[in-house]
C-alpha cells in the first residue's frame, strides 16, 4: 500500500522525468543556422537585330500642268527666233519642289539592341562604307547623306543606350534617320546600293 | 491518504505513457555544421544563353516601306524579334552549402551490428546512424529583395532565384567520423539583369536535426 505522499512523489518525479526529456528532446532536435554568400557571374554580351534589306517607296509625284503664261518670239524669214523662252530659273513652283532641298527620310524601328554590359549600356553607330552613299540606276542617281541613329531623343553618328537584358520585350529599339538628294534622279525605278552599317557595342 | 498498488499503477502509469507518448526515444545527437560563408558559381557561359560569341548581328527579314517626297517618320512595321538568344533560365546542380560532421558512436544504436536480419551492405560494419534533417533555405538579395541576387553596383539589376534541396548524402570521413553534406540546386532567371559581372545573393539556412 503506498500513501498519499508516495503517490504525490512519484507524481512530482513522473513530472521531472517529462521535463528533463524535454530538455533532452531539445538537444536531440537541435537547431543550427547558417549563411552563405553565393556569387553568380553574367557575362558581357550584345545582339544587333537590323534589317538585311528595306525598300522605300516613293509615292508618285501628282501630274501637273503649269501654264507659265505668254511668251512673244520675234521671228525671222529665215527661221531664227528672238524672245523670253522657258527657263529653269523663271519655271514656276510645282506642287513638289526638291530643288536645292533634300528629303530627310526617319526610319523609326529599324534596329534594336539587347545584352548585358558592365554598366548596362551601349553605344549604337552608323557608318555608310565607300561608295554606299549613291543609289543608282543606270547613270540616274539618289544621294544618301548624313546617316544617323536615333533612339528617343538621341540623334547622332554614334549615340549610347540603355541596355535591358536579355528578354525580347526588353530589348532598346531605334531608328535611322537619312537625307536623299533627287537632284540627279532622272529614272523611274528601283535605285539600288546604297547601304549603312550599324554597329552596337558594350562601352 | 493510502493507494493500492492498483490505483498507484493507475496514476503513474498514464503519466509515463504520456511522457512517452511526448518525447519518443530519446537519441543525444552530437556533431557539427560547417557552412561555407562564400560560394562562387562557375560563370554563365555564352552557349548557355545560345551564343557562340559576345557579339551578335541578327538581319531581319527584308521590309518594304512607303515613303513621301517631303520626307518625315516612315512608318515600318514593328520589329518582330526571332526568339534566338532568348534564354533566361540559368541552372547550376549541386551546390554544396554545408555539412554536417558526427560521430555515429555517440548517436542513436551504435554498437555496430546490424540489427535486421537480411544480407545487405550493411551486415558489413559500415552501417552507422544518419539524423534526419529539416532544412529551410532562405535567398536574400543584397537589398533584402526575397528569391533574387542583385548586381554589385546596381539593385535594380537582379536575377531570380529558386533553390531546390538536394537528398542529404552520408559519407564515412574517416572510422570515427560521418559527413552529411546538404547541396542545392540552384535556377535562376535572368530575364530582368541589365547588367554584366557579378550578382550577389545570401543563403540563410536553417537545419533541425532529430
Amino acid at each position: 500500500m503506498l500513501s498519499y505522499k508516495s503517490i504525490t512523489k512519484i507524481a512530482v518525479y513522473a513530472l521531472l522525468a517529462i521535463l528533463s526529456a524535454g530538455t533532452a528532446f531539445a538537444e536531440s532536435g537541435q537547431s543550427s543556422k547558417g549563411t552563405a554568400k553565393v556569387t553568380a557571374n553574367i557575362p558581357e554580351f550584345i545582339v544587333l537585330h537590323y534589317y538585311s534589306t528595306l525598300t522605300l517607296n516613293f509615292e508618285t509625284p501628282t501630274s501637273e500642268a503649269l501654264g507659265e503664261g505668254e511668251s512673244v518670239f520675234s521671228v525671222s524669214w529665215e527661221g531664227k527666233a528672238e524672245g523670253e523662252g522657258l527657263s529653269t530659273t523663271s519655271l514656276m513652283d510645282a506642287a513638289l519642289e526638291l530643288d536645292g532641298t533634300k528629303t530627310t527620310v526617319n526610319l523609326s524601328n529599324v534596329w534594336a539592341v539587347r545584352g548585358f554590359s558592365k554598366d548596362g549600356t551601349a553605344s549604337v553607330s552608323v557608318v555608310v562604307p565607300s561608295g554606299g552613299d549613291v543609289l543608282k540606276n543606270g547613270a540616274s542617281t539618289i544621294g544618301m547623306s548624313n546617316v544617323k541613329v536615333t533612339h528617343g531623343s538621341s540623334t547622332d553618328d554614334e549615340i549610347e543606350i540603355n541596355l535591358g537584358g536579355i528578354a525580347k520585350g526588353s530589348a532598346t529599339i531605334g531608328g535611322i534617320v537619312m537625307d536623299l538628294d533627287f537632284s540627279n534622279t532622272n529614272r523611274s525605278g528601283s535605285h539600288t546600293g546604297g547601304q549603312y552599317t550599324i554597329t552596337a557595342s558594350t562601352i | 491518504m493510502t493507494f493500492t498498488p492498483v490505483k498507484s499503477i493507475i496514476i503513474v502509469l498514464p503519466l509515463l505513457v504520456l511522457c512517452t507518448a511526448l518525447y519518443g526515444p530519446i537519441e543525444v545527437f552530437a556533431g557539427r555544421f560547417y557552412f561555407y560563408k562564400k560560394r562562387t558559381l562557375p560563370k554563365v557561359q555564352l552557349s548557355e544563353i545560345g551564343l557562340s560569341r559576345s557579339g551578335v548581328s541578327e538581319p531581319l527579314s527584308p521590309i518594304d516601306v512607303d515613303a513621301t517626297w517631303e520626307g518625315g517618320t516612315v512608318s515600318t512595321p514593328g520589329l518582330q524579334l526571332g526568339d534566338n538568344y532568348n534564354t533566361a533560365e540559368i541552372t547550376r546542380k549541386n551546390v554544396l552549402l554545408w555539412y554536417h560532421e558526427y560521430n555515429p558512436n555517440n548517436f542513436g544504436d551504435d554498437d555496430g551490428d546490424d540489427d535486421d536480419d537480411d544480407d545487405d551492405d550493411d551486415d558489413n560494419g559500415n552501417s552507422y546512424a544518419t539524423p534526419a534533417y529539416h532544412v529551410q533555405y532562405r535567398i536574400l538579395s543584397k537589398s533584402g529583395v526575397e528569391n533574387a541576387f542583385s548586381h554589385k553596383s546596381d539593385n535594380s539589376s537582379v536575377i531570380l532565384a529558386n533553390i531546390t534541396q538536394r537528398p542529404i548524402e552520408c559519407k564515412k570521413k574517416n572510422k570515427n567520423n560521418i559527413r552529411c553534406y546538404g547541396r542545392v540546386d540552384l535556377d535562376f532567371d535572368i530575364s530582368q539583369a541589365k547588367k554584366s559581372g557579378k550578382y550577389y545573393g545570401t543563403i540563410e539556412i536553417t537545419i533541425i536535426t532529430y
